[in-house]
């Protein structure tokens, strides 16, 4: 489902769908395979994406826990109006960094 | 409207204000209230912002899937969803046997948490709900600003003689 791009030591992850209960365990364990990988900077690009629930933050957090316990870092960027304000709502930016799409 | 669909049950039944919803409780068919909603959401012309409406009921469905039906799709939840006074009333209930939701409520989450931010996300998105004593079942109300919403306030008003 969601497609990976590398970029040196970069690789960026576009769920390119919902980020809801439905495809949040799936997800879970492709981010996680992604992090055991060995990858030190994470950027999920939610580009086109409508909807991120509490699931779906739930899986954001413990993707972050997993890369900064790793000792690298995670970033959300192209996130909607919305979805942004929500993440502030639930001061997620104060755990990785949140980016507005752009425009 | 009916879909059944084996074993799993969704139905949906459309009445001049509202649909009812009763469905297999699992994490797909709440896909599928959504869609449902928001098809329902532009037959009432009440379309200009409803990402609140969405979220707070998809924290509410993730409630009754998970928690109160234990993630089992032999049990029923329902969803009743109806347009009055320029606000959209939700309810939902499950089989199950409810939770603590004022000790719940209580908390703070957890920010470090990987869960636990659904009833924190209804406190900041919806004004306006409350649980049935038990805790199994949940009703929410939506303010919308829009043009059906809007007639139905002008129309409420004195006429002018």
């Amino acid at each position: 489902m969601a497609k990976a791009k590398k970029k040196a030591q970069q690789e960026v992850v576009k769920p390119e769908k919902d980020v809801v209960a439905s495809m949040a365990e799936a997800f879970r364990e492709k981010l996680l395979k992604i992090v055991q990988s060995g990858v030190k900077d994470l950027v999920i690009d939610l580009m086109g994406v409508e909807m991120v629930d509490s699931v779906g933050i739930g899986v954001l957090v413990a993707t972050h826990n997993s890369v900064s316990k790793a000792g690298g870092k995670m970033s959300v960027t192209n996130v909607s109006e919305d979805i942004y304000k929500l993440f502030k709502t639930m001061r997620l930016d104060q755990h990785f960094e949140v980016s507005p799409v752009a425009g | 409207m009916n879909k059944c669909l084996g074993p799993m049950t969704f139905t949906v039944s459309h009445n001049p204000d509202g649909i009812d919803l009763r469905f297999s409780a699992t994490l797909e068919n709440i896909d599928r209230v959504a869609e449902e909603t928001k098809r329902f959401v532009r037959r009432m012309d009440v379309e200009e912002h409803t990402f609140d409406v969405f979220l707070v009921l998809r924290e509410a469905l993730v409630n009754a899937v998970i928690h109160g039906s234990g993630g089992d799709g032999q049990k029923i939840v329902s969803c009743t969803l109806r347009l009055e006074d320029g606000s959209l009333i939700m309810e939902i209930e499950d089989e199950g046997e409810g939770f603590d939701w004022r000790g719940c409520l209580a908390k703070s989450p957890d920010p470090n948490s990987d869960c636990g931010r659904g009833l924190g996300i209804m406190k900041e998105y919806c004004a306006d709900f409350r649980f049935n004593d038990k805790g199994n079942g949940l009703i929410m109300r939506k303010r919308l600003s829009s043009r059906v919403a809007h007639c139905q306030e002008i129309s409420a008003l004195p006429s002018i003689k």
